[in-house]
């Protein structure tokens, strides 16, 4: 018999309201550019439409994970120690989306949404996707049901997982406690990941634990004298509802109608973001080595 | 997800943002000096190392020309923050009211005018680029 477990998000979001508005008299004290009514309007319906779009993918994601689940190595139960060991491995699977959301152009023109904003405030922790389906966001989560974890766990420990990354989402926070910064993802650590500075591009990849990028080599410590900017590298410069969706997308489209030749066009779909059958464009690398060649 | 929830959410989002309009945040921001343009350009653009800029009367844009004065990028006021491209010279142009860049981009503002900002002005940042 499988418990009814309750969506964490959804008592959640009565905090995220309060939070941002405590956020925003913050601002209002400190430094009125910190918000922009209309930036706040276009995150807050981004997420908005990406409640809608992933109740509409809901049931199509939870049928693929059962199915997946039949082929369990083991019978996990519902136990106090399957719901920490989930919640871990859920992190480190959310380490690999994340990781391969900004390395793969085909998952950035989703996950572009998210950093699409040059606001780093709690609305911004909103701003999501609208096509995460499409981008097949849910197949890093797949290992877990194979393993034996039950889908309603997974699905339940990856919504804590969200509402933490929430508040990590501001300036309003400085550094915290040592051992915190050296285990948990901070706010300091996650201002780096969405920040544009060259020395920042693509580090901190993580949702709870910052352990997994010091493992796989992609920790970046934020520097006082290196201040975020935030972003992305070809900012919108537009607060367009519809555009800030699915600009990307229409992007890749555009390329893979002019790419010359199929290896090319395959190149816009799986190469890194910024890559080019010509080299014409900037990718992290090219930007930092860029960086780096003008002596920081 | 029920249409209580969808009504709640939406009435949350427009609440939200009226309560930042009302605090009057990001408001009346401007460019407020060449510094702050360049400083916008060349963390936008990798390589380009400003040799000078200009910022339009009202503040709104500016234009910064790099040392070679082969590359020229256009600022814009994006809300309350900046906003940069890279544009190439044809698509600057001289009128009664200032320089105007077009983009060629509709979402990120199509054309965007530098006002007060004339053809001297150009010539000084960039002599050897600025033809017509």
């Amino acid at each position: 018999m499988e418990p009814a477990l309750p969506d964490p998000v959804d008592y959640a979001v009565p905090g995220f309201v309060v939070l941002v508005l405590a956020e925003m008299l913050w601002a209002w004290a400190k430094d009125r550019r910190r918000y922009c009514p209309r930036d706040t309007l276009t995150s807050l319906g981004l997420g908005l439409g990406s409640t809608v779009a992933g109740a509409l993918s809901a049931g199509a994601v939870f049928a693929i994970a059962t199915w997946v689940h039949g082929f369990r190595l083991l019978d996990i139960p519902y136990a106090w120690w399957a719901f920490v060991l989930c919640f871990v491995l859920d992190d480190l699977a959310y380490y690999w989306f994340h990781r391969s959301a900004h390395r793969v152009r085909w998952f950035w023109a989703s996950h572009v949404i998210h950093h699409s904003s040059q606001h780093y405030n709690l609305s911004t922790a909103l701003r999501q996707t609208w096509t995460g389906f499409i981008s097949l966001g849910f197949i890093w989560r797949l290992p877990l049901f194979l393993i034996g974890f039950p889908p309603a766990m997974v699905f339940f420990v990856a919504a804590l997982n969200l509402v933490y990354q929430f508040w990590i989402h501001t300036e309003a926070v400085g550094r915290m406690l040592r051992w915190f910064e050296a285990v948990m993802n901070t706010p300091s650590h996650h201002r780096v990941h969405h920040a544009v500075n060259a020395r920042y591009l693509d580090r901190n990849y993580a949702g709870v634990f910052i352990v997994w990028d010091k493992l796989f080599g992609t920790f970046e410590g934020e520097r006082d004298d290196d201040r975020p900017r935030y972003g992305i590298v070809h900012q919108l410069g537009s607060f367009h509802l519809f555009w800030a969706a699915f600009h990307e997308w229409i992007g890749i489209a555009r390329d893979v109608r002019a790419a010359p030749g199929w290896r090319a066009k395959l190149g816009y779909l799986w190469r890194p973001p910024g890559w080019s059958h010509d080299g014409s464009r900037d990718t992290s690398e090219t930007i930092r080595a860029k960086w780096e060649a003008r002596g920081r | 997800m029920n249409w209580l929830m969808l009504g709640g959410s939406a009435a949350a989002i427009l609440a939200l943002s009226g309560a930042a309009w009302w605090l009057r945040l990001g408001r009346d921001v401007k460019i407020g000096s060449v510094e702050e343009a360049a400083d916008a350009v060349e963390h936008s653009l990798p390589g380009f190392v400003t040799g000078g800029a200009v910022v339009g009367a009202d503040g709104l844009a500016a234009l910064a020309v790099d040392k070679r004065g082969e590359r020229v990028a256009v600022v814009k006021r994006h809300g309350a923050q900046l906003a940069v491209r890279e544009v190439g010279w044809k698509q600057i142009a001289a009128t009664a009211d200032g320089i105007v860049v077009d983009t060629g981009e509709k979402r990120f503002g199509g054309r965007i005018a530098v006002a007060g900002v004339d053809q001297l002005d150009m010539r000084r940042l960039a002599p050897q680029s600025m033809k017509a």
